[in-house]
Parts: C-alpha cells; sequence; structure tokens
C-alpha cells in the first residue's frame, strides 16, 4: 500500500490528538440519534481496534454498522496517511455531537399535533499506537 | 388520568441513562484451524461456514 504524505495539519485533527501519531475519522450527520449511537461508541472505547471490529459486527444495536464503517476509516487514515501499523492500534477517542435535527408533525387527537425530531449524529474515532496512549494515560494521573 | 406530579430532574433523568448501557456480545473464535475468525458461540463461522467442535464431529454446512 502506498503511503501518501500528510502535508497540512487541520484544527480538529490538532484538538484531537494534538502532535501525537494517531488518526481520525468521522462520520457527519448520520441519521441516528446520538443518545443511540453514544450506548454503542461506549462499548468500544480504549479497545485494541481488531478487538473493536469484531464487537461491532456482531453487536445487535443499528448504529454498530455505522460506527464500524468509521473506525474502518479511521484505520485506513493511519494505514495510508500516517504509516502506521495496524496490529497495536486502540481506539483513543470516541465521541458523538449531536447534529441539526430535522423536525416532523404528527397529527394527533383533537386536532392537536406533537413534533417527532428526527436527530443526527457526529460520529467522531480517533486510533493511536497502543503505547503513545498508555503514555498519555500516566502522565494525566 | 395519571399524570406525573413533578418535573424530573436532570439529576434523575442522567441517572437512569446511565444505567441504560449496551452488553458486548460474547464471541468466540472459530475451531475451524484455517480461519480462526471470531463469531457467535452456538452459530456457524460466518467466514468460513463450518460449525461445531474441533476434530471429525465438525460440519461443513
Amino acid at each position: 500500500m502506498s503511503v501518501t504524505e500528510r502535508r497540512r495539519t487541520s484544527a480538529r485533527r490538532e484538538s484531537l490528538l494534538g502532535d501525537q501519531p494517531g488518526a481520525f475519522a468521522s462520520a457527519r450527520y448520520a441519521r441516528i440519534t446520538p443518545l443511540k449511537a453514544r450506548r454503542v461508541v461506549d462499548l468500544v472505547r480504549g479497545l485494541p481496534v481488531d478487538e473493536a471490529l469484531s464487537l461491532l459486527q456482531f453487536a445487535p444495536q443499528a448504529a454498530s454498522e455505522t460506527v464500524y464503517k468509521v473506525l474502518e476509516s479511521a484505520i485506513a487514515n493511519a494505514e495510508t496517511t500516517e504509516g502506521l501499523d495496524r496490529g497495536d492500534l486502540v481506539i483513543s477517542v470516541a465521541q458523538v455531537d449531536e447534529g441539526p435535527t430535522m423536525k416532523r408533525w404528527r397529527p394527533r387527537a383533537q386536532g392537536r399535533a406533537t413534533r417527532i425530531n428526527k436527530r443526527t449524529s457526529h460520529i467522531t474515532l480517533a486510533v493511536q499506537p497502543a503505547d503513545v496512549v498508555v503514555e498519555k494515560k500516566g502522565r494525566k494521573a | 388520568m395519571a399524570v406525573p406530579k413533578r418535573k424530573m430532574s436532570r439529576s434523575n433523568t442522567r441517572h437512569r441513562r446511565s444505567a441504560w448501557k449496551a452488553v458486548a456480545p460474547s464471541l468466540v473464535t472459530c475451531a475451524n484451524p484455517a480461519c480462526g475468525a471470531k463469531h457467535l458461540p452456538h452459530r456457524a463461522c460466518g467466514e468460513c461456514g463450518q460449525y461445531g467442535a474441533k476434530s471429525d464431529r465438525r460440519q461443513v454446512i
């Protein structure tokens, strides 16, 4: 696989990873509510990537499919643009932010109407080599 | 009609939501020496399609 050089760093990368080795990927405007997406993302935070992929493949939650794709993308970013080895990557940052909410109206009895919120999520995963994550944890404690 | 008497506090809402967690599925490693993928226990392997223990009791589906 060819390794392309990363020429510039985005502000997003700076806030997620700083100057440490690693890569991230995000799915924006995913049609899953943040509450349900966080339930899945909380499962995989801190896990080695291969373990997380097999977990997501068999988890019954609907959000796991989207999270699986984001993780695959983050791993691919780490391998191709950062030149990191897939084997020792762990998920260092896993967060779900709220996207815009689509509003829909549901007719109810007595001429009333209630609102249905169709929420969207921005799912972000960052992967880093295991030794970097351990070091970072040690410094915080 | 029964209606809630009090507004539910943020604390109570967050406490309830923190208890709503997903459980990681338990996975086993495929006994087929040529495969070795992860799959759900008591199911056929999705990768190689085999089911069962090691040795000759192993079924190819």
